[in-house]
């Protein structure tokens, strides 16, 4: 298996262990990387809510760098692959000239050309669940994380619109519960898996986003969760933020560094951003140091 | 008979008797290619008379029949009863793994389907909400041309082309069904947003060339409880039995109002900064968010992370380093700012 890999912004940033541990869990499971060091940010839904031609083009330009080199693009961030594949349908779909006319102007702009048909836009949980598959890491786990709870939280833009996220079952998803149970983890059943963890109103309305991220951490909490494991940086982060000031203690991890204690990569490499709720006796739980 | 048998669990409450909704498990039979309103009908006609929800026409045009159906808001006209019963075994199967080591796909017994009234609206009685704050929201767009200029020609109507129809078209279509509403996460978090079917019903109108006024709906769509509350979920395209891209016109919304210099509510800022940000350096850069984005990006350990970072102990800091040929880029966006 072979990528273009697209770590975007929170991953090259402020949640640098996500990129870390995802180029890692790849490196165990013979999933080869392929960067893309003049792709730029996928627009994060932000450029695409004011500048629809702009919002576009960084797609455009995106794609177009992987189908140069015939691959498609895998990414560790749900946000990052919702955008670059709405821009991909906003080019490959009914309105595809006109669209493509107006991007390609923008694209030949910069002494570049739309020329990513070919090129698929996948993610992390996709790759691990349909391609590596249940049984095939669950062969590759050297640490079983037994005797541990695990909230899945898919979250929004890994899953809807279904129209544009196909893979797995939008109101009955199933690929986070099963990857958890293929690192030997327990799963909790709780209300709020599927739902916002508020992250697109964090800068503009705190108290909303705030009420969305703590409803979903609690109901885990109740659940019995001993840590949520989620595909998105933005949820985790939003999740995890959220409980500052709080005894909800409950850590907070991405699905590659989760992923990646299973494959018996060192807590220190996976495991830097364990920052706000308590890592503490998950880490003793797990037998781990904690860092 | 042959048929179709499924166990429906209906959520009942009648605020005479009640102090909170209560589950009730109903056995149905019907024919095969029943939907979820038709069995509902059943257990009204033949079980228990009381049982109350809304419906009309029977076949997806007056939306009067929106609830969730296994947690999902739909039209139970618009619903296969065998689809409701697939969705909820598959549903139990998930529930069924928690606690256990083991995929238990195998286990695939019946379970009820969940039948309750939409989210997010105060219920009257068994399946039926109190729409009145739904329909408040959808007047308060002003739902109607208005154009204080005079008609190019008093006899004739006001034309529009193709072009400028297909533009307003989608949202046209909407039904007032509630069922975005439903499931809106904003919606949940505020109740005062304005929603998914009134920011569609808005979008119609800004639309329309015979209107007049886009400039001032967009201004009072861009208060506080306006379209830059939508957290983005989607589950309004999700649940729309019309299969609008709600989320997509709150989307174009949003770019008129820009287009517009509509620009002061903090969504919009953020918006901008990202924008500013993407042509800067080729990232979206967090830290040169508004304060609020720092108050969550720069929490301990990413303080301690920093720290670790100036110690010499990791490269870089928290900064994403800028994209290679940043020139390339700038022009790109330059040339799109120009198409807009």
């Amino acid at each position: 298996m072979r990528y273009a890999y697209y770590p975007g912004c929170a991953s090259l940033g402020w949640s640098r262990e996500v990129d870390t541990a995802t180029r890692l869990v790849c490196a165990r499971l013979g999933i080869d990387l392929v960067g893309l060091p003049a792709a730029p940010c996928c627009g994060a839904g932000e450029v695409q809510q004011v500048a629809r031609t702009a919002g576009a083009a960084l797609g455009a330009l995106t794609l177009s760098q992987a189908g140069q080199l015939g691959l498609d693009v895998m990414t560790a961030c749900s946000v990052c692959m919702l955008s670059l594949r709405q821009s991909r349908a906003l080019l490959e779909g009914p309105e595809r000239v006109a669209e493509r006319q107006r991007v390609g102007a923008a694209l030949a702009a910069g002494g570049w050309r739309y020329v990513g048909t070919h090129a698929q836009v996948t993610h992390l949980l996709w790759v691990l669940w349909r391609h590596v598959g249940v049984d095939g890491l669950a062969a590759a786990v050297t640490r079983r994380l037994s005797g541990i709870n695990v909230a899945a939280f898919y979250g929004c833009q890994v899953l809807r619109p279904s129209t544009l996220n196909s893979e797995d079952d939008a109101d009955t998803p199933i690929s986070l519960e099963e990857l958890a149970m293929a690192c030997g983890a327990r799963v909790v059943d709780y209300d709020g898996r599927l739902s916002c963890c508020g992250w697109p109103l964090a800068a503009s309305r705190r108290g909303a986003s705030d009420a969305l991220a703590t409803r979903a951490v609690v109901a885990a909490a109740t659940a019995g969760a001993h840590v949520i494991v989620t595909p998105c940086p933005h949820c985790r982060t939003s999740l995890e933020s959220c409980q500052q000031g709080t005894n909800l203690g409950v850590p907070v991890l991405h699905l590659s560094q989760f992923v990646g204690l299973a494959l018996g990569i060192s807590s220190r490499e996976s495991l830097p951003g364990w920052y706000v709720a308590n890592g503490g006796p998950l880490a003793a739980r797990l037998g781990l140091d904690f860092v | 008979m042959a048929g179709l048998r499924a166990t429906l669990e209906l959520c009942r409450f009648d605020p005479q008797t009640d102090r909170e909704a209560r589950w009730e498990l109903v056995e149905v039979t019907l024919p095969e290619g029943s939907t979820v309103l038709e069995a509902l009908m059943h257990v009204q006609e033949h079980i228990d008379g009381s049982l109350a929800f809304r419906r009309s026409c029977r076949h997806g045009i007056c939306g009067s029949c929106g609830m969730r159906i296994n947690g999902c808001a739909r039209l139970a006209c618009n619903t296969q009863l065998t689809a409701a019963v697939e969705q909820a075994r598959r549903m139990a199967a998930v529930r069924r793994l928690a606690g256990r080591g083991a995929p238990a796909s195998a286990d695939v017994a019946p379970a009820p389907v969940r039948v309750e009234p939409l989210g997010n609206m105060p219920v009257i009685k068994d399946l039926i909400c109190d729409m009145s704050a739904f329909w408040a929201k959808l007047h308060a767009v002003r739902p109607w041309l208005q154009s204080l200029q005079e008609a190019p020609d008093p006899d004739r109507e006001r034309l529009m082309t193709q072009d400028d129809w297909t533009t307003l078209a989608e949202g046209v279509l909407c039904l007032e069904c509630g069922c975005c509403s439903s499931d809106c996460c904003s919606l949940e978090a505020d109740e005062e947003f304005a929603g998914p079917a009134a920011l569609v019903k808005a979008y119609r109108y800004a639309c329309d060339t015979r209107d007049d006024q886009t400039h001032r709906r967009l201004s009072d769509l861009s208060a506080e409880h306006g379209l830059w509350g939508c957290t983005r979920c989607s589950f309004c395209t999700e649940r729309c039995p019309k299969h609008l891209r709600v989320r997509d016109l709150i989307v174009r919304l949003g770019q008129l109002a820009w287009a517009e210099g509509l620009r002061a509510d903090p969504g919009a800022e953020r918006c901008g900064e990202v924008m500013a940000s993407v042509r800067d350096t080729g990232r979206a850069h967090e830290f040169r968010l508004p304060p609020r984005m720092e108050d969550i990006v720069k929490t301990p350990a990413r303080v301690s992370s920093a720290a670790r970072a100036l110690s010499g102990g990791e490269a870089g800091g928290d900064d994403p380093v800028p994209v290679e040929r940043l020139e390339e880029l700038r022009a790109i966006l330059n040339a799109a700012e120009e198409r807009e």
